[in-house]
Parts: C-alpha cells; structure tokens; sequence
C-alpha cells in the first residue's frame, strides 16, 4: 500500500529592495516579557536551538528595526528549485515547494526531520542577519523560546527588542 | 547527515522538474568562439572549485528583467489572476481575496535565472574559466547552489550588479563559493560563521574578485573584444526559499555597515 504526504512550505513571496515596517514600534514600557526562567546545564546543552539575540547597547527603536528586518526573511522554504523567472522589481509569489514522500516509512521520517529542518533554516537566516549588527546569541529554556517566537508578529518583534536591550541580563552565551 | 537530509528531500520534491532548466538564451561555450555576436553579450568568469559531496558548488546570477519582460510576466499572471478569480473569492468566503501581487503564479515565459555550469568550461588551471553567451542586461550575482540547477543560498543581505553589453566580453574576474559553517580552503569568503549552522541548515558564502589588467586571460580568448566588469552594490533583496547571505565585501564597491549594504564608492546606503 502507497500511502502519500504531502507537505506544503509557505509560498514563496520574491521582494527585491525590502521595504522596512512603517509601522512604529511599540511603547516598550507596555511590552510584557515571558518569563527566562534559569540557565540550568539543559538549557546551556540546547542552546544551539533555543536563543534570544542580545545587545544591549543598542537601543531598543535600533532592535525592533534589526530584528524586524532580519525577521522579514523568514518566510521559508528549505530546499530550493532555481525559479526560471525572477521579476527582481516586481513583488511576486511562486507556488510553494510540495514533498511528496512515497510510503510510510519514508512519510515517517519526513514528518521528523522536517520540523528540524525548517528550524535550523529560520535559525541560520536570524544568525546571518543579526550576527554582523553586533548580537550575541543568549540561550533560553524552550517554553520562554516559544513564548518569544510564536503568536502576532508585531509583539513578538517588540518582545524579542526589549529582551535584546535590556541591560544586566546574565544568560549564558551560545557560541558555537 | 544533513547533506544526506537534503539529498533525501530533493528526491521527495514534486510539482515540476527535479532540476529547473537553464534560459534557452544562455549557452555556456566549451571553446573559445572565432568571433562574437554582435546582438549577445558574454560574460568570463574564472570559478573556484568547491563541491558538496559530489556536486560542484556553482554560481547563480539573474539578468534584470527588460521592461517587456515584466510586462509580459504581469500581463500573463494578471490574465491567470482573473481566471481563476471565482474560486478564490468562494476560497477565501468571508476573508480577504488575495491581490494580483498576493496571487501564487508559476510564470513560464521568459527566463531570467541561471547557474554556472562548471563542467562546461573553456579552461581548467588552478580555476576554471567559464564563458557564457547570454543577452545583454544587467545581471545580478544572486547566490549559489550546489550543482547547476538549484539555489541553495542567495546574497539577500547584500550583493553587487554588472551590465553586460552586445558585442563584447565582460569580464567578471574571479568567482568563489563554498560551505562557511566552517573555515573554507577557498579564499575571500566570509567564512567560520559556526558549525552548528551545519546542523540540519546550509549556508554557502561567495566572494568576487574584479578583474584588472593584471588578472590572467587565456590565449584563445585574448584577441576578442573585452571589458571588466563594472561592479555595483545592491541593498537587501528577499528570496525567501533559499538560505540567506551576503556576498563577501569588495574593496570599492561594496562595504557593510552594521548589516547595512554601502554602496563604498560613494558612502550611501545600497539600493
């Protein structure tokens, strides 16, 4: 028996000369973090896949722009065909990219390497852009992670900023 | 383990060819031709030779599209766009329609897209010069793949642009790319950026090198009407499929500033 799934990756949305938020941050005073919690050694092992980005010296109008246009990369895919047509000035969405794995065996092991995948491509595309605008990585317990980086768009970018600025944060730092 | 996650998906992706094919404008020549047309443009470039596994890791570019390009990409989505516009107001019930510019189109007219192909090459030394007949424009260096039909990265944080005119060789000096989660043999690449974006992600990182009258030309090629390549940066640009990068900075032409693309011939922020 041939049993298929069928995954969808977002469309893929292709805009040349990236146009910044017009929108203007959110008053930080109104802004409520999760909470961090504490650095135990399970935290610091699995800080490769759960971090926050901090810089302290920046304010926090400079980190909302930061993370606001590093996060506008985000809509993804993971692997990808060249497209033949590429409008550059146009904005324009391609349809998205569908795995098909033939059998359950195979659709097993897409449905656990996908989540994996797709992680580690948001997280490459966020340590790309951030790493040169002077962010170090801090790590998170995964509940505090998830409470940054799911939900409305606009708070978590606000969140993610007042985390960034905050000044005497002593999170363990992810270097590798 | 990712290269063989990656390689498993590719397998796994459907709804069209596995590898996209080349513009049937471009053609990447095997010898050196006796004389140019004088309606095409060709573009030289010598490519270092990093490879993923058994795939040569190639270098992906984009012609600007021409204005009757865009009017005949807008026109054919637009024509799309109203056919099937009542199943996407029955779609969407109560919710928004999505605009002509929110419509998911698969274009299949013109192309505008290619990479290199570096077993197609008209020298092979400590690099391999590659010379490519393609229409004259403006062309982007857009990102990298690995092998000549994919796009595995592109320079959407920041990269640089050339024209290509008829009737003459546009040199494009020396092109380089390879994985930079770690230290890269190939040189001028921003590399080192983490091994753990090797885990269950990929990141390659291209660098160019202009080319001036010191840079080698091989025999075949030198009695033929030819130009460097007069490089210009370009700001951010998104390609959401790929991985993202930047080109590694040109001295001259293209800098960084925080994350931001500098145009370094004039100081100003890259467009």
């Amino acid at each position: 028996m041939t049993m298929r799934y069928a995954f969808l990756l977002t469309a893929l949305v292709a805009v040349p000369g990236l146009a910044q938020s017009s929108l203007a941050p959110t008053d930080p005073a109104t802004v409520q973090l999760p909470d961090i919690g504490s650095t135990t050694p399970e935290v610091i092992k699995e800080g490769g896949k759960f971090f926050a980005f901090v810089n302290p010296s920046l304010t926090y109008a400079q980190a909302y722009e930061d993370i606001s246009e590093c996060r506008s990369f985000l809509p993804t895919g993971v692997f990808r065909q060249l497209p033949s047509f590429v409008p550059w000035e146009e904005p324009s969405v391609r349809p998205p990219i569908v795995y098909r794995p033939v059998g359950l065996a195979a659709g097993i092991l897409v449905s656990i390497i996908m989540p994996k995948l797709e992680r580690g491509q948001r997280n490459n595309k966020l340590r790309r852009c951030m790493g040169p605008r002077g962010y170090r990585r801090v790590a998170l317990p995964e509940a505090a992670w998830l409470a940054l980086n799911e939900g409305d768009e606009l708070q978590l970018i606000a969140k993610q900023a007042k985390l960034a600025t905050m000044p005497g944060l002593h999170l363990h730092e992810v270097t590798e | 383990m990712t290269r063989l996650l990656f390689a498993f998906l590719t397998l796994l992706t459907v709804g069209g060819p596995l590898v996209a094919a080349s513009p049937p404008d471009v053609t990447q020549l095997r010898a050196a031709p006796a004389a140019l047309a004088p309606d095409r443009a060709y573009l030289l470039l010598r490519s270092g030779k990093a490879k993923s596994g058994l795939y040569a890791i190639e270098h992906v570019l984009v012609r600007a599209p021409s204005a009757g390009d865009l009017n005949a990409f807008r026109a054919a989505r637009e024509a799309a766009y109203r056919k099937e516009l009542s199943r996407l107001q029955k779609q969407a019930k109560d919710g928004p329609v999505p605009t002509v510019d929110e419509f998911v189109f698969d274009y299949k007219g013109v192309a505008n897209a290619f990479a290199t192909k570096r077993s197609d090459n008209i020298d092979v030394g400590d690099l391999v010069t590659m010379l490519i007949e393609v229409p004259p424009g403006t062309y982007i260096l857009y990102g990298t793949g690995v092998g000549s039909r994919g796009l595995v990265t592109c320079n959407c944080l920041g990269t640089v642009q050339f024209e290509a005119k008829a009737g003459i060789i546009t040199d494009m000096g020396s092109l380089y790319a390879d994985k930079v989660h770690g230290e890269s043999p190939e040189p001028h690449l921003e590399d080192n950026l983490g091994k753990s974006m090797f885990n269950y992600g990929f990141v390659l990182g291209q660098a160019v090198v202009p080319a001036t009258s010191a840079t080698p030309v091989i025999a075949s090629l030198q009695g033929l009407p030819r130009v460097a390549a007069d490089y210009h940066a370009v700001g951010l640009f998104r390609e959401p499929g790929a991985s993202i990068n930047r080109l590694a900075p040109v001295p001259g032409v293209l800098r960084y500033d925080r994350g931001k693309v500098v145009d370094d011939r004039t100081g100003k922020a890259a467009k």
